[in-house]
C-alpha cells in the first residue's frame, strides 16, 4: 500500500509548490475508476513493480514515478481510483483536490474499453478542468473477447483528446497514450515556465445551452471578482485558480458538479453508443464463473473449500519449508556460531546474548517467519489477482452487516490474513470513520501470517492439525463476538453502498510472484532488524536474570487467570515488538529451562496450555507496526482504545478457555 | 422486434425484479440519485438481476458489462419496469 502524500498545494514560488517544477519535469496524473488497471498501467509505464490487485482500493494514496518516453521524461502520479472527481477515495479529500495538489500538466484517464458508458463521465469531468487530457481505453483485450470494439479515432474527435486502446496486463499499446500525455504535459509546462507562448485551447461546448450559460456566468463572476470567484462555495477552488493549476471554467464546473453529473452521464451514454461496435460473442468463461462464485450455492461451499485449502497449503508448504531451513541452519550455521561467537566475545553473558540474536533470532525468522509468511503472501497475491475477493464480499455481506460493515469490508479483512498493516490502510475503501474504526478493530483481531504461523507451529506439531484449526475457529468466534459488541457500542449507523464486482481473471504468475516478492522483501527488511534487536535485548534480559522480577510480578495473574507459567506471559508481552517473537521466546525459555529437550514445547506446556497460549497470542495487543498504522490512520486515542480492547478480549477469552479446559 | 418501454407498464422496485429478467430504471430516490449515478444506476438504464447474496445479501445486478452488488436497502429505492416487445402491446 502506497503511503506517499504530495505536498499540499502552496503558492507558486514556494518550496512546496515548486516541488515538481524544481525537478524540471512535467507531471502527468493517472486517473480512473476503481479497478480499471491504473496501478498495472503505472508498473508497465515505469518498468517497476507497483502494488496491484484485481479489486477496488489497491491504491489508497499517491505513487509518483519518473517515466522516460520518446516524447521526453515526466513524473507519472497514480491517484486513488474514484467514480467521480467528487469521490473521497482516501477517506478525506475529494479526488479533484488530490489531483490538483499534484499540479498536473496533463491528465491520463484510464477507462474500460468495454464499459465506456460508465467511464466517460470521469473523462468529461477531467476535460472540464481545462487541463490537457489523454484517454487510454484499457482492457481492450477483455472488451474484444466480449464482442466490443471501439472506434478510437471517432471517440478522440468527440472528446477533442487523443484516445489509445491499451492492455495494461500484457503491456500492449501502453506506450502511445504515455507519449501523447508526456508531449502535452511538456507543452503546458513550457507555457507555465514562459518557454512557449500561450495558445488557448477551449474545449468544445458539449452541455445544453442553458447549462453552458450557467457555467459561463460563473466564469464571468469569477473574472469580475477573482478573490471570491463569485460565490462563497467556490472559495475552496480559489487557491488552485490563483496558482494557475485550475482554469476559471474548471472551477465553475466543479462548483456545478451535481448539476452537470446527469448531463455528463447522458452525453457519455450517447458517445459510447456512437463509438462501440458490438458483435455477438459467447459469454466468456470468466463471466460464467463470476456468477457461480457469487451465488449462495455453490458459492458458499467454494468459499469454505478455498479457506480450508489455503489453511492446509500454509500448513503443508510452510511446514516443509520451515523444517528444511531449520535443519540446514542447525546443521551448518548454529555450530559455527556456537563456536565462533564465544571466541570473539570473551564476556560469557554478552556472548550468550549475541547468540540469542544471531542464532535464535535468525533461526526464528527462518523457521517461523519466512516459510509461513512467504506461503501466505503467495496465496493472498493469487487470490487478489484473480478478482475473487469482491465475490467473497458479496457472500459475506450479511455477516458484515451484523458487524456494522458493508460487504466491501471483506477486502481489507481478508488482506489482514497476510499482514494487518496494509489491511489497516486498506480500510480507506470504507466511507465513514465509524466503518473504518470498526473494520480496523476487526483487522487487528484477524490472525496475520505471523500469528497464524504461531498458532500452526505451536499446535500442529505438538497437539495436532485439527486442534490448530479449532484455535482458528475460536479466534474467529472471538472476532465476530467483538465485532457485534463494537457495532452495538460505537454510535452511528451503517450506510449502504454499491460494490462493483471485479471480473474473474486467471492470476498471472508474473504478477503473483512480483507482488509476493515485494511484500516479502519489505517484511524481511522490516522484521529482521527488529527480530535481531529484540532477541538481543531479550538475551540480555534473560542472561542477566532481569526477566525474573518481571516474571515474578506477572506470575500470579498469568498463572491464576490463564493457567500458564509466568514466562509465557513474558513471551506474549515481548511479542509486541514482533508477533513471531512469541513462539521464539517461548522456545528459548523452554530450552533454557529444560535443555535441548525444551525444544519440544510439550515439555513446557500441556496441550491445553498450548491451546490457551495460541489463542491469547493471536488475539492480544497488535504488534508495533500495526499500532503505528492505527495511530496514523485513526489517531492515538482510537489506537489506544483498540489496543486496550484487544488485550481485554485476549485475557477474557484466555481465562474462559483456561477454565473450560481445567487448567486454571 | 426490439424491446421497448410501455408507458403504462406496472413498475416494481429493483429488489422485486425477477432474476434473469431485464428491467429499465424509471425512478431513483432523489436523495440517492447523485450517489447511484456515479455507479451508472440512472433512469433509462437496463439492468438485470443475475444473483442474490445469501441470507438477504446484496443483489448482483448486471448493467451492460459491469456487475454490481446492490444492497437491498438501495434496491428498494430504485423502481424498474420490465421492457416488453412491441408485439406484446
Amino acid at each position: 500500500v502506497k503511503q506517499h502524500r504530495p505536498a499540499v498545494l502552496a503558492p507558486p514560488g514556494s518550496a512546496a509548490g515548486s516541488d515538481s517544477a524544481a525537478a524540471g519535469l512535467p507531471v502527468v496524473a493517472l486517473v480512473g475508476r476503481p479497478n480499471v488497471g491504473k496501478s498495472t498501467f503505472l508498473a508497465r509505464a515505469s518498468g517497476r513493480f507497483a502494488e496491484t490487485a484485481n479489486h477496488p482500493g489497491t491504491t489508497v494514496a499517491l505513487e509518483r514515478r519518473r517515466i522516460d518516453t520518446a516524447a521526453g521524461a515526466a513524473w507519472l502520479v497514480d491517484l486513488p481510483g474514484a467514480r467521480s472527481l467528487r469521490d473521497e477515495p482516501a477517506g478525506a479529500d475529494p479526488l479533484w483536490q488530490l489531483l490538483l495538489e499534484v499540479r498536473p500538466d496533463a491528465i491520463l484517464v484510464i477507462v474500460d474499453a468495454g464499459d465506456l458508458g460508465r467511464h466517460l463521465p470521469l473523462v468529461l469531468e477531467c476535460r472540464d478542468l481545462g487541463l490537457p487530457v489523454v484517454v487510454a481505453a484499457n482492457l481492450a483485450d477483455e472488451a474484444s473477447a466480449r464482442g466490443i470494439e471501439i472506434d478510437a479515432p471517432r471517440l478522440a474527435q468527440l472528446l477533442v483528446a487523443p484516445v489509445h486502446p491499451t492492455c495494461g496486463r500484457s503491456g500492449d499499446g501502453v506506450g502511445a497514450p504515455l507519449r501523447a500525455a508526456v508531449a502535452l504535459a511538456g507543452r503546458r509546462a513550457d507555457v507555465r515556465a514562459g518557454r512557449r507562448s500561450v495558445r488557448a485551447t477551449v474545449p468544445a461546448a458539449v452541455y445544453p445551452f442553458a447549462v453552458e450559460q450557467r457555467v459561463a456566468q460563473l466564469v464571468r463572476d469569477g473574472a469580475a471578482a477573482p478573490r471570491s470567484l463569485g460565490a462563497a462555495s467556490a472559495d475552496r477552488f480559489r487557491p488552485y485558480v490563483l496558482a494557475g493549476v485550475l482554469s476559471p471554467r474548471g472551477a465553475a464546473t466543479l462548483q456545478l458538479a451535481a448539476e452537470l453529473a446527469p448531463e455528463r452521464r447522458r452525453i457519455a451514454a450517447g458517445w459510447a453508443r456512437q463509438v462501440e461496435r458490438r458483435r455477438d460473442a459467447p459469454v466468456p468463461l470468466a463471466d460464467r464463473l463470476s456468477g457461480i462464485v457469487t451465488s449462495p450455492l455453490p458459492g458458499l461451499p467454494i468459499f469454505a473449500a478455498l479457506t480450508v485449502a489455503a489453511f492446509l497449503a500454509v500448513v503443508a508448504v510452510g511446514g516443509w519449508l520451515a523444517a528444511t531451513m531449520s535443519a540446514a541452519w542447525a546443521a551448518v550455521v548454529s555450530p559455527a556460531l556456537a563456536a565462533g561467537v564465544p571466541a570473539i566475545v570473551p564476556q560469557p553473558q554478552l556472548a550468550s546474548a549475541l547468540l540469542w540474536a544471531l542464532d535464535g533470532g535468525l533461526l526464528a525468522m527462518l523457521s517461523v517467519g519466512i516459510p509461513y509468511v512467504l506461503t501466505f503472501y503467495l496465496l493472498i497475491a493469487a487470490l487478489e489477482d484473480s478478482g475473487y475477493l469482491t465475490g467473497a464480499a458479496v457472500l459475506s455481506d450479511r455477516l458484515f452487516g451484523l458487524l456494522g460493515l458493508p460487504g466491501r469490508a471483506a477486502i481489507p479483512l481478508m488482506l489482514a490474513a497476510g499482514c494487518n498493516v496494509p489491511a489497516i490502510y486498506g480500510t480507506r475503501v470504507l466511507a465513514t470513520r465509524r466503518e473504518r474504526l470498526l473494520a480496523s478493530f476487526l483487522v487487528t483481531l484477524v490472525p496475520c501470517s505471523a500469528r497464524s504461523a504461531i498458532v500452526i507451529a505451536a499446535l500442529a506439531p505438538f497437539v495436532g492439525v485439527g486442534v490448530a484449526l479449532l484455535a482458528f475457529v475460536v479466534v474467529a468466534g472471538v472476532t465476530i463476538g467483538a465485532g457485534l459488541a463494537a457495532n452495538a457500542l460505537v454510535p452511528g449507523r451503517q450506510p449502504s453502498y454499491v460494490l462493483e464486482l471485479a471480473p474473474l481473471r486467471l492470476p498471472l504468475p508474473r504478477h503473483v510472484l512480483a507482488k509476493a516478492w515485494w511484500r516479502f522483501r519489505a517484511f524481511v527488511v522490516t522484521a529482521t532488524p527488529i527480530m535481531l534487536l529484540g532477541s538481543l535485548v531479550l538475551g540480555l534480559v534473560y542472561e542477566t536474570g532481569a526477566w525474573q522480577p518481571l516474571a515474578a510480578a506477572i506470575e500470579p495473574p498469568v498463572r491464576w487467570w490463564l493457567g500458564l507459567p509466568a514466562i509465557a506471559g513474558v513471551a506474549v508481552a515481548f511479542a509486541f515488538l514482533r508477533k513471531e517473537l512469541a513462539l521464539q521466546l517461548l522456545l528459548a525459555f523452554s530450552i533454557a529451562q529444560f535443555g535441548t529437550a525444551g525444544g519440544d514445547l510439550g515439555t513446557l506446556l500441556s496441550p491445553s496450555q498450548l491451546f490457551v497460549y495460541a489463542v491469547v497470542t493471536s488475539v492480544s495487543v497488535p504488534c508495533i507496526a500495526t499500532l503505528a498504522a492505527l495511530v496514523s490512520e485513526l489517531g492515538s486515542r482510537s489506537a489506544a482504545a483498540i489496543s486496550g480492547a484487544s488485550i481485554a478480549l485476549a485475557l477474557g477469552a484466555g481465562g474462559l478457555l483456561a477454565r473450560l479446559l481445567g487448567i486454571a | 422486434m426490439p424491446a421497448t418501454l410501455r408507458r403504462d407498464a406496472p413498475t416494481s422496485t429493483l429488489d422485486r425484479l425477477r432474476q434473469g429478467v431485464p428491467g429499465c430504471i424509471v425512478w431513483v430516490d432523489p436523495g440517492l440519485r447523485d450517489e447511484l449515478l456515479r455507479d451508472g444506476l440512472d433512469v433509462g438504464e437496463i439492468v438485470t438481476v443475475t444473483g442474490r447474496g445469501p441470507l438477504g445479501g446484496p443483489l448482483v445486478v448486471s448493467l451492460d458489462r459491469a456487475r454490481l452488488a446492490v444492497p437491498l436497502e438501495l434496491a428498494r429505492v430504485i423502481e424498474v419496469v420490465a421492457p416488453v416487445r412491441r408485439s406484446d402491446w
